[in-house]
């Protein structure tokens, strides 16, 4: 279990440093979360070892370091492990590519709610290419999931 | 066997429900994102949390750094020779026509005091680095090698070899924040270089461009139009180059023309930029966070 917890934050150290990296490509941010990425990953591996706090803490830390509102990617990551829950089942008992469509959705509801709290406090509409950074996750998930360590046990 | 992923059974399950703990944490996060909106701490907390991300930040842009190193180092000797050359040559006409800028710049001075028009300020520069672009699509901001370290104060101007770059946000102890002038909340007061046509120019955030605010339609602005910072708010020098003209929208039912604009300064290619700071360092038109600070 120790061991478990100490594979836990290093993934979420190297997932932050991923996240400084940039990779600009046609003026977009294809680069999607990958702090969020990791957290579902070990969500849906072992689903009792992370909590809703969990999630929300570390969305809280990721404001602090990296954010731009203070609590906004910690609602944004709560509600993340609600939708996650809310989709379990569906998620472990589908084939490969249907689970791949609710890892979209997860990333495009999380995506949306970010939306939605930046345009209340006055700020603008990023346009449709934002919405990408959700395709190259599930690509990102695909990838990973090729490798045994990755796999979700059905 | 009951598999990890199956949710426990409700009849043990005596804690709050998973909905009930969603909504206290939406809650906590909404009265959190208020608080900072209205007075801005997470900008405090950035001061000391900056310290400890910066040789992350360093660490990361280690083999970019060491790749750009060996191509120079390794790179052919002769082309080293021959670019010498021509920037010898380059030179050798910029100081020429230095020569002959610091006369006009003399006689212009000697022109005004004659006019007793007031002098321009007068502006110095220091390199920095970029140190990398924020993670954020709804912000257009970089961050600079350079802070409280180096006197730097938010207000001041960023720009680089074409022209204008951005402004200075926020200043942490070794690294500053620049907003682009693409970025939605950044507005330049500019003139129009052809017809001496004073405007303000507004980031529209997306597509690296940026717009002219309340001109008529009937606006004498035409495509290729090239937008200098005017001076007048003291806090920009005069004449630096922001953008240039690419469309011009005249819709009769609205009340104001929609001119965009390109910024000249190519803001995304370049490595390093200049911060430009007032030689008397003007304390009234810069500097919000020392005088906060005094207060």
């Amino acid at each position: 279990m120790i061991k478990k917890s100490k594979l836990f934050i290093i993934s979420l150290i190297i997932a932050a440093m991923i996240n400084l990296i940039h990779i600009n490509i046609f003026n977009t941010d294809l680069t999607p979360d990958f702090i969020l990425l990791t957290l579902i990953f070990w969500f849906f591996k072992n689903p009792n070892a992370v909590s809703i706090s969990t999630f929300w803490l570390i969305g809280l830390i990721t404001d602090i370091f990296m954010g731009d509102l203070l609590g906004q990617n910690a609602l944004t990551y709560a509600s993340c492990y609600f939708i996650a829950q809310y989709f379990i089942s569906k998620i472990m008992l589908n084939n490969k590519h249907q689970k791949l469509l609710y890892i979209f959705l997860i990333f495009l509801s999380a995506q949306i709610i970010i939306l939605i709290i930046n345009l209340t406090h006055d700020l603008h509409y990023p346009g449709l290419s934002y919405f990408l950074q959700s395709i190259t996750a599930v690509f990102i998930w695909h990838a990973f999931s090729k490798f045994k360590f990755f796999k979700l046990d059905r | 066997m009951i598999k990890s992923y199956q949710r426990p059974s409700k009849l043990f399950n005596k804690g709050p429900s998973l909905l009930s703990k969603l909504l206290l944490l939406i809650f906590i996060s909404i009265v959190l994102m208020g608080a900072d909106y209205r007075f801005h701490y997470l900008k405090n907390i950035r001061q000391i949390t900056n310290v400890f991300t910066k040789p992350f930040h360093t660490l990361l842009n280690t083999p970019s750094d060491i790749y750009n190193f060996t191509t120079e180092y390794f790179s052919n000797q002769s082309r080293l020779i021959h670019e010498n050359e021509i920037l010898k040559l380059n030179i050798d006409s910029l100081k020429a026509d230095l020569q002959r800028l610091d006369f006009i710049d003399q006689e212009n001075n000697q022109l005004k005091n004659l006019l007793e028009v007031k002098n321009a300020h007068k502006f110095k520069t220091e390199a920095v680095s970029i140190i990398y672009s924020r993670f954020d699509p709804f912000n257009q901001k970089i961050i600079i090698n350079g802070g409280q370290n180096k006197d730097f104060q938010a207000g001041q101007p960023v720009i680089n070899a074409l022209g204008l770059v951005g402004q200075i946000s926020s200043v942490f102890p070794e690294t500053s924040e620049v907003t682009l002038i693409v970025d939605k909340k950044m507005s330049v007061p500019i003139q129009i270089q052809r017809n001496g046509l004073r405007a303000i120019t507004n980031g529209n955030g997306q597509n690296e461009t940026i717009s002219l605010s309340y001109l008529p339609n009937s606006v004498d602005v035409i495509i290729g139009d090239v937008l200098k910072t005017s001076g007048i708010d003291t806090i920009y020098p005069e004449g630096i180059a922001v953008a240039e003209v690419l469309e011009i929208n005249n819709n009769p039912t609205l009340p104001f023309a929609k001119i965009i604009c390109k910024p000249i300064s190519a803001i995304r290619n370049h490595t390093h930029v200049l911060v430009v700071t007032p030689i008397n360092k003007i304390a009234n038109n810069v500097a919000p966070i020392k005088n906060d600070q005094k207060k």
